[in-house]
């Protein structure tokens, strides 16, 4: 009865101690192959903390023969999940480097996080490099993004 | 008799020692395995902007509203088209990428006053963009190319052959026996110029 009561008591202690066998496991570290490797095709793009997650995607809402309709799209939302306004400055050229959209600049209101921009466009020419300049309303600091079509 | 006393009065304490042990190890074992319902996780992005192709922001969140940072996150069930990381930045952040539409669920792992604990989240609804969408280049923008092609491509071919460079090298006769033959194609109305203008677009790609 007494080895039985020690065995339990064994085994319990084994499987407490088993429990924290991980504790002393880093945090995920940036200089880990697998794990750059596994950002980079996320399509991970923060060097830093970053105030402000953002994306771009640009879409085609009509196509005529004399021009093309695009939709830029913009996803972004405050990184520490705080409701704020979003800033943003918008830059969409086309293949000749000529600015695209007349209006591009503007805001996401507070609590939303996504923002579509129109831009029409007369054919031949066609959207090369959207930048994107975004921060949250109370910083100072724009944070600068380009993709390239 | 004594001695009989003192032995008993051994086990009763080896056996509250034992009742003890066994209490904490209960304890341990229900804080580790037990899912968390204390804590939440919050998409950072509206449930609308949730959309394949980016990278989707979600943050775990305790009763007041705190994030908290997280050990481990999973998929619940293995996805080929879904992928997710903590942000080795901001460690009370997960994000996920899906490639095309899907509903994954996530299990996350976090410490709460020491103790490990889970939390699973999910389905999250990931639906494609409405609209066909500009694939992001690779490489920096060379020289004027064919645009009325590009445009062509990107307006008529790309909602299914996604990127361009997967179909180079496709002559005119090529797209237009494929428009001729291929049902789902059948229904797209292109001129012989502007599968031409197609095919020169997909050469240049090399």
């Amino acid at each position: 009865m007494r080895l039985l009561k020690i065995v339990l008591a064994l085994s319990c202690s084994i499987a407490a101690a088993l429990m924290f066998q991980n504790c002393s496991k880093s945090v995920r570290s940036f200089t880990d192959p697998k794990v750059t490797e596994q950002l980079s095709s996320l399509g991970y793009r923060y060097e830093n903390a970053t105030p402000v997650y953002y994306d771009i995607q640009v879409g085609i809402a009509e196509s005529t023969s004399q021009s093309t309709a695009y939709s830029v799209m913009i996803y972004a939302a405050p990184s520490d999940g705080k409701l704020e306004i979003l800033d943003f400055q918008l830059e969409v050229l086309g293949r000749d480097a000529v600015p695209l959209c007349t209006e591009p600049n503007g805001e996401i209101p507070s609590g939303e996080s996504f923002k579509a921009v129109t831009c029409v466009v007369a054919k031949p020419q066609s959207i090369a490099t959207v930048s994107l300049k975004i921060k949250k309303r109370s910083d100072s600091d724009w944070i600068s993004y380009t993709k390239t079509y | 008799m004594k001695s009989h006393g003192f032995i008993d009065q051994r086990r009763t304490s080896f056996d509250r020692l034992l009742a003890l042990r066994l209490v904490v190890c209960a304890w341990f074992l229900a804080g580790a395995n037990d899912l968390a319902y204390a804590q939440s996780v919050f998409s950072l992005y509206q449930e609308s902007a949730l959309k394949t192709q980016i990278l989707l922001p979600f943050q775990l969140q305790d009763t007041s509203k705190e994030s908290l940072p997280i050990e481990r996150v999973e998929l619940t069930t293995p996805s080929q088209v879904c992928s997710i990381i903590i942000d080795p930045n901001i460690t009370t952040n997960f994000l996920l990428r899906c490639s095309s539409a899907d509903s994954p669920t996530v299990l996350l792992t976090f410490f709460d006053k020491g103790i490990p604990k889970k939390i699973e989240y999910g389905p999250i609804p990931i639906t494609d963009s409405v609209l066909p969408l500009l694939m992001p280049s690779q490489s920096t923008p060379t020289a004027p190319s064919n645009d009325e092609g590009r445009n062509l491509f990107e307006a008529q071919c790309q909602r299914c052959h996604q990127s361009p460079t997967d179909k180079a090298n496709r002559s005119a006769n090529t797209i237009q026996t494929a428009l001729n033959n291929i049902s789902t194609m059948k229904g797209i109305k292109l001129s012989a110029e502007e599968v031409t203008a197609i095919s020169e677009y997909l050469k240049d790609l090399n």
